[in-house]
C-alpha cells in the first residue's frame, strides 16, 4: 500500500524535461576541453583552409563541433576551436555518452566519412560553381580534384605490382610506328631549287620587330608526303 | 606567332630579363598589377586574379590568345646560348631571338607539331651536330604551342610543362626540341613568379599525383639537392 501511495506521489510531482539526446549550444570555444585521445593531426594548410572559409562572409559556420558533457570533452572540431579566438562562441552539438562510447566515435567519425569514394565529374562540376577567392580554399579544391584523380588513375592502374606501362598503352609506339628526320645538304643552286619544286617547299612570311616582313622558305616535309611527291615526279620523270 | 611573358611581381626587373630579350612580347599580369606593369608595356594581357598557378595561367593564355601560334616564355629569360660548334656563342640581340622562335615556330608548324621548344641545357658537348632535333622529351622556360587541341592541367600549379608534353607525346607522338640553343634563366631572388604556389607540400603532391599519372614515362631524378624530371618515351 505504501508502495502505491510513493508511486502515485512520484506520478503527480513535476519533473525535469529529459535533454535530448543531441542539441546545438553555441559555447566560448575556449572552454571546450581538448580530448587526450584525438588522433588528427592538423597541418597549416587544413588550419589555413578552415580560418579562410570561417572569415569568408558568404560561408562562416557552416557546421558544428562535437562535444560530450558527461566527459566534458571534444570529440570533433579540435581544428575549428584552434583557429579561432577563445572568446568566440562556436556551434556545437552536445551530446552524453560512456568514456567507451566517445572513444568509439572517435575512431570512427572521420573514418567512416572518408570512406565514401568521390566522382571526379561531379566534383570538378561541383566546383565549377565555386567561387573561391582566397588561396588556400582554391588550393583545397585543387587538390581534391587532383586526389580523385589520382585516385582514378590509381584505379585503373589495377594491382601495384602490375606493369604499370598497362596503364598508358598508348604511349607505347605500335610496330609500324617511326619518328625520325634526314636533313639534305645541297650544294647546288640548281639542284637545291629542283629539290623545292619536287617535295613542295613553300615560301613562308616571317615578320620581324616593326612590321618588317621577309620571305623564308618552310623547310619541313612531311615524310610520307615527300615520298609520295618524289614517287609522282619519278613517275612523271618516266613517262616523259 | 604571338610571344606571351607571363609574370608576376616582378615590374621592377623583368626589363631586364624576358622583355629585353622579347621586347615586342605581350605581357600577361594579373588585374592587380597592370599599373605597375603598363609602365613598361602597352602590351598586356590582363588575366583575373584567381588565376594563379602555371597549368591554370598557361591555359587561360590559350583560351584568350586568337594567334594559333602562341609561344610563352618565362620572364626570367635573359639570354640564349647557341650550342652548334664547340664553344657556345651568347645571344642577347632581341632581333635575333625572336628569330629563333619564330623560325622554330614555323619548322614546327610545317612538321605538323603542336608543342615546341628548346634545349634546356646549354651544353655544347652533349649537342650532336648530326642530330639537331629531338621528338622525345619535354620542354619549359620558352614553350611553343600551335592549335588548341591540348589543354593543360589545372590541377598543377607547378609542373605543368612537362605534363603538356607528356600529352602531346601520348596525342601527337611527338615534342619538337631544337638543340641549338637553350634559353637561359637567370634565378630572380626572393618573391615574384609563381614563388607564392611553391612549397615543398605542394611539390611533392604533384610529384607524387604526375608519377601516378604517367607511370613508367616520367622519371624523377633526385640530384644534388634538386628535381630532375626526365620523359622515358622512346620515339
Amino acid at each position: 500500500m505504501a508502495r502505491t501511495e510513493n508511486a502515485a506521489k512520484n506520478a503527480a510531482a513535476p519533473t525535469a524535461p529529459p535533454k535530448p539526446p543531441l542539441r546545438l549550444e553555441w559555447i566560448e570555444a575556449g572552454s571546450l576541453t581538448e580530448n587526450p585521445m584525438n588522433w588528427r593531426r592538423h597541418s597549416q594548410e587544413q588550419l589555413q583552409s578552415l580560418r579562410e572559409l570561417l572569415d569568408d562572409p558568404q560561408v562562416g559556420w557552416a557546421g558544428a563541433c562535437l562535444y560530450n558533457e558527461r566527459t566534458c570533452r571534444l570529440i570533433d572540431g579540435h581544428a575549428r576551436r584552434e583557429v579561432v579566438d577563445p572568446k568566440t562562441p562556436v556551434p556545437v552539438l552536445v551530446g552524453n555518452w560512456t568514456a567507451e562510447a566517445e572513444a568509439k566515435i572517435l575512431a570512427t567519425l572521420d573514418p567512416v566519412g572518408a570512406m565514401a569514394t568521390g566522382d571526379v565529374a561531379a566534383y570538378e562540376a561541383l566546383i565549377a560553381q565555386v567561387q573561391a577567392d582566397g588561396l588556400w580554399v582554391r588550393d583545397l579544391l585543387h587538390q581534391t580534384a587532383a586526389g580523385l584523380v589520382a585516385a582514378d588513375v590509381a584505379a585503373e592502374e589495377g594491382p601495384a605490382d602490375e606493369d604499370q606501362a598497362s596503364g598508358l598503352p598508348a604511349m607505347e609506339c605500335q610496330p609500324f610506328e617511326h619518328y625520325d628526320y634526314l636533313m639534305l645538304m645541297f650544294r647546288h643552286e640548281q639542284d637545291f631549287q629542283q629539290a623545292c619544286e619536287v617535295l613542295g617547299i613553300k615560301k613562308v612570311e616571317v615578320t620581324y620587330p616593326g612590321g618588317l616582313k621577309k620571305i623564308g622558305l618552310g623547310r619541313v616535309v612531311d615524310g610520307a608526303k615527300a615520298i609520295d611527291r618524289l614517287m609522282a615526279a619519278g613517275k612523271a620523270g618516266g613517262g616523259a | 606567332m604571338k610571344i606571351i611573358i607571363p609574370t608576376k611581381g616582378r615590374a621592377d626587373v623583368i626589363r631586364e630579363k624576358a622583355l629585353r630579350l622579347f621586347p615586342d612580347a605581350t605581357l600577361c599580369v594579373g588585374a592587380d598589377e597592370v599599373e605597375a606593369y603598363s609602365r613598361l608595356s602597352d602590351r598586356l594581357l590582363v588575366h583575373p586574379p584567381e588565376v594563379v598557378g602555371i597549368g591554370p595561367l598557361r591555359q587561360w593564355v590559350l583560351d584568350h590568345v586568337d594567334d594559333p601560334c602562341v609561344v610563352m616564355v618565362d620572364d626570367d629569360v635573359t639570354h640564349v646560348y647557341s650550342q652548334v660548334g664547340f664553344h657556345k656563342e651568347r645571344i642577347e640581340d632581341a632581333d635575333t631571338a625572336r628569330a629563333i622562335v619564330e623560325r622554330m615556330a614555323i619548322l614546327a608548324q610545317d612538321a605538323g607539331v603542336r608543342v615546341f621548344g628548346f634545349n634546356q641545357a646549354a651544353r655544347p658537348l652533349t649537342y650532336a651536330n648530326f642530330r639537331p632535333f629531338s621528338l622525345d622529351t619535354w620542354v619549359g622556360g620558352v614553350v611553343g604551342i600551335i592549335g588548341r587541341e591540348l589543354r593543360y592541367d589545372q590541377r598543377l600549379l607547378l609542373r605543368a610543362d612537362i605534363d603538356f608534353c607528356l600529352q602531346s607525346l601520348l596525342h601527337d607522338r611527338i615534342v619538337l626540341v631544337d638543340g641549338r640553343y637553350s634559353f637561359i634563366h637567370t634565378r630572380f631572388a626572393g618573391a615574384g613568379g609563381n614563388a607564392r604556389q611553391r612549397s615543398s607540400e605542394r611539390h611533392a603532391q604533384e610529384m607524387a599525383y604526375l608519377r601516378r599519372k604517367w607511370g613508367p614515362y616520367l622519371d624523377i631524378v633526385q640530384a644534388k639537392g634538386t628535381t630532375r624530371l626526365v620523359v622515358r618515351v622512346s620515339r
